[in-house]
This record gives C-alpha cells, structure tokens and sequence, in this order.
C-alpha cells in the first residue's frame, strides 16, 4: 500500500484548480504562453514550408535538398 | 547543424500525406526514396538528402544531432561527385502536386498561430516545456463575421458559433506533448466569444474579447478524422477566453490579435504523451492565439476537416 501511495504521489500533486484569466492577468499570460527564444531557435534556419519549395529553390540554388519529414508538420504540430 | 544546414537547401513538410496519399507529388517522392510509388505501410519520418531532380544523397531517422550531422556531411561528398548537369538540373514536373492543403491558405483572411502548454495556477511561475504550435485560419469572409456590425465604442457581436467551434474542436486540444485527435462536432458543449469594441483612434478599431469553450467526448464518435483510434479515449478541455484584437478600417485586416485561452483538461489519446497521468482528475492547461508571421503558411492541422467551403479537398 506505501508503494501504491509513493507511486501515485507525484500524480496526485499535480491536478489542480483551473488558473484564473481577467484582463489584469491578461499581459502575463499571454508572455508565460508564448515560445521562449529557446523554443524558437529552429526559426533560423530558413526551412522552405514544403517539398515542393523545397525542390524548387534546391533547383535554383543549385544545392542539395535537405527535407525533414514527421507525422505532423514539423514548422506546425507534430 | 545551422552552418551545415547552409549548404542545403532546407525544407520541412508532413510525411503522412507523403507516404500514403496517390497525389503525383507523394508517388514521386516514394519512388525516389523507395523505388516504387506504392503508398508506404511504415513510417517514412526522418531526414532526407536529394537533388532537386531527385537523386537521393542519403537518408536516416534519428534524433541524434551527431548522427544527423554525419549523415549530411557524407551527402555533401555524394553531392560533390556529381557532374555538373546532375547538380543544375531542376525538379521534374512529375513531383508537382495536384493538391495540398496550402492551396486553401486565406490570403485575405485571419492566419494564426497557436501555441499550447501545460500551465500552473500563475503566470508568474517559470513556463513548462514543451510548448507546440498550430495554425488556424479563418477566410476573409470569416474574419468579418468576427467584427460587430458597427464599429464604434461599446458595440459588441456574440460571434456565431460555428466559427468559434472550430476554436474548440481543432486549436484547444491537448496536443502539448504530442499529436492528438480533434473534437467532433458534437462534442463541442459551449462556444461562446463575444467582440466589443473597446476603443477607436482613426482606422484602428481595438476590440475587447471574451469566451467559454468546453468540449468532451467518451472517444467514440467516429469521423473525427482520417487517423481512427484503436481505443475510445475520454477526454475534455474547457477554457475560459481574453484578448484583444486591432482591426484596421483602412488596410481591411488586423493589425494585432492575441487571445489567450485557460482552462482544464481530463484524458488522453493515443500519442499525445498522457499516458501515465491519472486520467479522469483535470490538469491546467493553456493556449495563445497570435497572428503568424507573414509567409507562414503552413495549414492547420485539422483543415481537413473545417467543412468550409473555401477549403479546397483533394479531388475538387
């Protein structure tokens, strides 16, 4: 029953009561939501939204194609 | 990575629709990385480097950087010892598509991002990782219907609630930590948003945003989309809705549009990284809506299945 309960403990901690929004919170909110630059590094490589775009600057580069496939976008929701 | 990658040409797309859908595009691709075009039965995620003709240079699935780096070093000696035709020539007209979910992207419409992230009870806590991101769009005639009628201080519009429900069903999903699935429509309990005109200074007209949304299912709705679930998943979220938006007479879009949406979640599905949590207690959890950066125009992940009729489906 003590391993049920350790094991359960940290599970148990973390559900809570929804936090509030009002327009004073509002500002803070939205900054502690939005990606922090670490999260938004992979925004400087200048990755083509698409094979298709992909292909077509390679051709005109004159350099090769490197394409990044995942089950969901990978510039979205993956 | 970022200097290597420099001497690519680097692009990202969504490999489900490439390693199973019969578009020109997605055939070509399976017949160059897999010599036939046949609709692939494994996954085909990874990194891929090809010319633009499509020879193929080299190829891994690995979330190792040291792997990934090595792989695009060897692919640069391919690509060296190649003559100087196979490196001018062009991509083949056999990998256009005929379809893609972009050709829907609202030019003149309202393109979003969404961010979501697991949330404590204050803001002013340090902010949990991962966040993940998505896209919503509305037409130009959608983001009209946003608008009150009159555009002067103190006039309000309850915005109809088909628009709002594709808030709840496809952008307040738990997809934090991984792909999830989209609400049905009859899953969708409450959406309210009403816009009031706060404020206006010239062509800038600021408006005032609040909402509701609350959406459950017990997971056994089918259609939800294409990806069916092995298992009914219950799940819900409900969010509480503040923000504001700018809207300029003058250039007929807006300027500024920020709405953040709390609430609670409970459940999970299949990938979205929930299953060692207690299923039926609620967790915190947290959306932003943004404008996206101009030239984003990856779709959503659901505008598949918007039903708008603005929205082009494959084969029309």
């Amino acid at each position: 029953m003590l391993t049920l309960a350790l094991c359960l403990a940290p599970l148990a901690a973390a559900p809570q009561d929804p936090p509030r929004l009002d327009a004073a919170a509002f500002d803070a909110w939205r900054r502690h939501l939005a990606p922090v630059e670490a999260e938004e590094r992979w925004r400087e490589i200048p990755w083509r939204q698409s094979l298709g775009e992909g292909l077509r600057d390679a051709g005109r580069a004159q350099r090769p194609l490197l394409l990044w496939l995942m089950n969901g976008h990978p510039l979205g929701c993956t | 990575m970022i200097e290597l990658a420099a001497r690519f040409v680097p692009a990202a797309d969504e490999v489900w629709r490439l390693q199973r859908d019969d578009d020109p595009e997605c055939r070509w691709f399976r017949q160059v990385v897999r010599g036939a075009p046949d609709p692939s039965r494994g996954t085909m995620q990874g990194t891929y480097m090809l010319t633009a003709s499509g020879a193929l240079l080299g190829r891994l699935n690995s979330t190792n950087p040291e792997h990934v780096l090595r792989a695009m070093e060897t692919a640069l000696g391919r690509w060296e010892a190649l003559d100087e035709g196979a490196r001018a020539a062009a991509a083949p007209a056999a990998a256009a598509p005929r379809h893609r979910w972009e050709d829907s992207y609202p030019e003149a419409g309202l393109v979003l991002e969404r961010f979501a992230r697991d949330v404590g009870v204050s803001p002013d806590q340090a902010p949990s990782h991962p966040v993940n991101s998505d896209a919503v769009w509305f037409s130009a005639d959608e983001l009209r219907r946003l608008l009150p009628e009159r555009l002067a201080v103190g006039a309000a519009r309850d915005v109809e609630e088909a628009l709002v429900a594709r808030l709840a069903r496809f952008a307040f999903v738990d997809n934090v930590r991984g792909q999830t699935l989209p609400f049905a429509a009859t899953a969708v309990e409450v959406a309210r948003l009403r816009a009031e005109v706060a404020t206006v200074e010239g062509d800038l007209v600021r408006l005032q945003l609040t909402g509701t949304t609350r959406a459950a299912t017990d997971g056994t709705e089918p259609g939800e989309d294409y990806w069916q679930p092995k298992r009914a998943w219950p799940r819900s979220v409900q969010t509480q809705l503040h923000g504001s938006a700018t809207w300029n007479v003058a250039r007929a879009r807006f300027d500024a549009f920020d709405v953040v949406a709390l609430g609670s979640r409970t459940g999970r599905t299949t990938f979205n990284g929930r299953s060692r949590e207690l299923s039926t207690l609620p967790f915190g959890i947290g959306f932003l809506l943004r404008l996206a950066p101009a030239g984003y125009r990856v779709a959503p992940t659901y505008v598949n299945l918007y039903g708008a009729p603005w929205v082009k489906m494959p084969g029309r």
